[in-house]
Formats: structure tokens, sequence, C-alpha cells
């Protein structure tokens, strides 16, 4: 008996432990992507913006979600794309943006195939309905093997690029959970490539998130062309530290 | 034990204290003056929000955004163990979006500016 207890409290430090996997490396080393120029993308496969508020009603809490679309007023990927950019130099990674180096109509071409690819093969999102889930890393582990991505892939090995960072999220969200907070996150699956190689040499789920005091209100987020949300998403992901993720400080 | 006017008072306070929803966008969706001619898309997003659905007109260069103004889920919860919780731009005056009526429809040109106000539940223009 006094050994089932003497198990039990440790089965439960067990499970709080339990850190997150990340994929490991095959066979390649992550080092150089700090010693040479690494082209980056990010694309969000929706345009599109999920909400979901708790409102408080005295007897009872009630939960509400919407969805929006954002693409009348806010062509993302290439701002967004920029933000990372931004973040990796900080940490004195060479990254150069894709829209950069090749001319922008091939990376939207593939970003185009690439939201189309991933809606197909992503599953339902119990919490918000008529909106995704983004695939699982497994998905993302294999080269794409399109034709847009090819025509992207050859220009950015004719430009001198070797590595290809791309984040790709399904939509952003935002969380009103109560007592005034708003939160502006995404959940991006990012994977390096090898573009000589032609090979997935790293993937994983991230999470990024900025959260604000703006009294519950949604509509902050939207005024002055969604100035509140770009924000959230650049200061998310200005908290990601990339170098710790690939064991390269 | 609290007198009943105390309890009357109580009661108010705290139905005051409840929260609104800024996902229900319908008193946004009624006061709001948009002048077709004059309104650019940041001023509808900036008096009502973002819409629901977008539509694109490619041949005509046309963008029409539908607005419902509801939340597509709306669920409620007790956090006590005591009680029970229980056609017009190819946009036809019953769309709706994740069953909910289309209540607003802002047409857009090439440029931004707003072209056309439908209101499909009134069955009128504005």
């Amino acid at each position: 008996m006094n050994k089932l207890l003497l198990l039990l409290p440790i089965l439960f430090m067990t499970g709080c432990a339990t850190k997150p996997t990340i994929t490991p490396v095959s066979g390649e080393s992550l080092r150089s992507i700090k010693t040479e120029k690494v082209a980056v993308k990010y694309t969000l496969a929706t345009k599109r913006i999920n909400y979901v508020e708790t409102v408080y009603r005295v007897l009872w809490l009630e939960t509400n979600t919407s969805s929006l679309n954002f693409s009348g007023i806010w062509s993302p990927d290439q701002d967004i794309t920029g933000y990372v950019v931004s973040r990796m130099r900080q940490q004195g990674i060479r990254a150069e943006s894709v829209y950069d180096v090749v001319n922008p109509s091939l990376v939207d071409s593939a970003n185009r195939h690439l939201a189309q690819a991933i809606e197909h093969s992503a599953g339902d999102n119990p919490a918000i309905k008529g909106s995704k889930l983004i695939p699982k890393p497994t998905y993302f582990s294999s080269m794409p093997i399109d034709a847009e991505f090819s025509a992207l892939s050859e220009a950015l090995r004719s430009g001198g690029i070797r590595y290809l960072i791309e984040l790709t999220a399904m939509d952003v969200n935002s969380d009103a959970p109560g007592y005034g907070l708003v939160t502006v996150h995404a959940s991006p699956n990012v994977r390096v490539i090898n573009l000589q190689t032609n090979k997935v040499i790293w993937t994983e789920q991230l999470f990024h998130h900025e959260p604000y005091q703006l009294g519950g209100d949604f509509k902050k987020l939207e005024e002055n062309s969604i100035s509140k949300t770009k924000e959230g998403l650049r200061a998310g992901i200005n908290k990601i530290d990339f170098l710790s993720l690939w064991e390269i400080q | 034990m609290l007198p009943m006017t105390k309890l009357a008072s109580i009661l108010a306070l705290s139905l005051l204290a409840a929260c609104a929803s800024s996902i229900d966008r319908s008193v946004q969706l009624r006061g709001a003056k948009l002048v077709a001619g004059v309104s650019t898309k940041s001023d509808v997003v900036n008096m009502i929000g973002l819409p629901a659905k977008i539509d694109r007109d490619e041949a005509k260069k046309l963008e029409i955004w539908q607005y419902t103004g509801k939340a597509i889920n709306s669920s409620s919860f007790v956090p006590l163990p005591i009680l029970n919780a229980g056609d017009i731009y190819g946009v036809t005056t019953r769309s709706n979006i994740e069953n909910q009526p289309v209540t607003l429809i802002c047409v857009f040109d090439e440029a931004g500016r707003l072209l056309d106000i439908i209101k499909p539940t009134q069955g009128d223009k504005k």
C-alpha cells in the first residue's frame, strides 16, 4: 500500500514534467542557418480572424464565437514575413524575406497553392464552426512537390539560398476570456527546408501570442486597418526564440 | 435579513455589471452612417468592423462584403451546480453565413470606395 501511495504522486509529477517534443534534425546540423543567408516565408491560409469571447451575464457565462474576413483591407503574408525576418535578424540570423529574393508573384502563387492544399488536409475546428485546424506536423514533414513550390524553390536556389524557413498558419485567433483581456495569437507550423537536398530537415508547430487590455472589445483589433491585430502578431513573433528552438545558441 | 429595497438595488447593480458582447454588431449595423460614393473600406471597418464573408466579382472588379452581425455559435454556462443551463450581386435576401442571415452588404469598387449599401433583411436599399 505504501509503495502504491509513493507511486501515485510520482505519476502525477511525470504528467507535469512532460516536455513538448521537438522533431529531431535528421542527420543535418542547423548551425549553418546562423552563418549563411536563409529565406523566410509566412503564410496565413485563410485571411480570417476567429474570435472566442466569454461574456459575464450575472447568473451565467456566455461563450460566443465568430470568424471574420480581413482580406479586403490587409494582405498579410508579406507583412508577417517581414515581422519574422526582423525577429530573426535581432537574433543574428541572416534572414531575408522571400519577397526580396524572388519575384513576389512566384511567392503568391506558391502560397495560394499551399493554402488550398492544407485546407483540404485540415480537420474541422470544433470550437469555431466553419473554421479548420492546421494539419499535424507530420503533414509538413515531406517536401512539397507541386509545380508552384518547385518554381519558387528553383528561384530561391538561383538566388543563392540553401534554406527556406516556412511558417504556415491557418488563421489569426483572438480570445476575450474576461477581465477585459483580449489576446491575439496564431499557431503556425514551422519547417526548415534544405533546397539543395529537397528535404524538410526540421518541423514543429509553434504558438505566438500577445495579450492586450481592450475592455474585451474585439472591434478595437479591427479599427484603423486592423492595426492592433498587426501589432499583436508582430509582438507575439518577437517573443519567439528561434536560436533556442534550433539549439544553435 | 436585507430589506426588499436593498435587495432590489443589489440585483439592479448586478445586472448593470453584466458585460456586452463585442461579437454582436447589431447596434453598429443599425447606427452606421455609411454614404455611397463617399465612405471607404476603412470607414466601414471603423464603424461596423470586419465582414463575415467577402465575395469578389473579378469581371466587374467589385468586392462584396457581407455582414451578419451575429455570433456563429453561442452557448451558456451556469457556473453553479444549483441550476440547469438550460438577388443583388449574387447575394439573395435569404443569404446566410453559417446559418446566420446576412443583414448588411457593402459593395466596393477597385479603389476601395463604397458603391452600394444593401440591407437584405429589410428588403430594401438604403
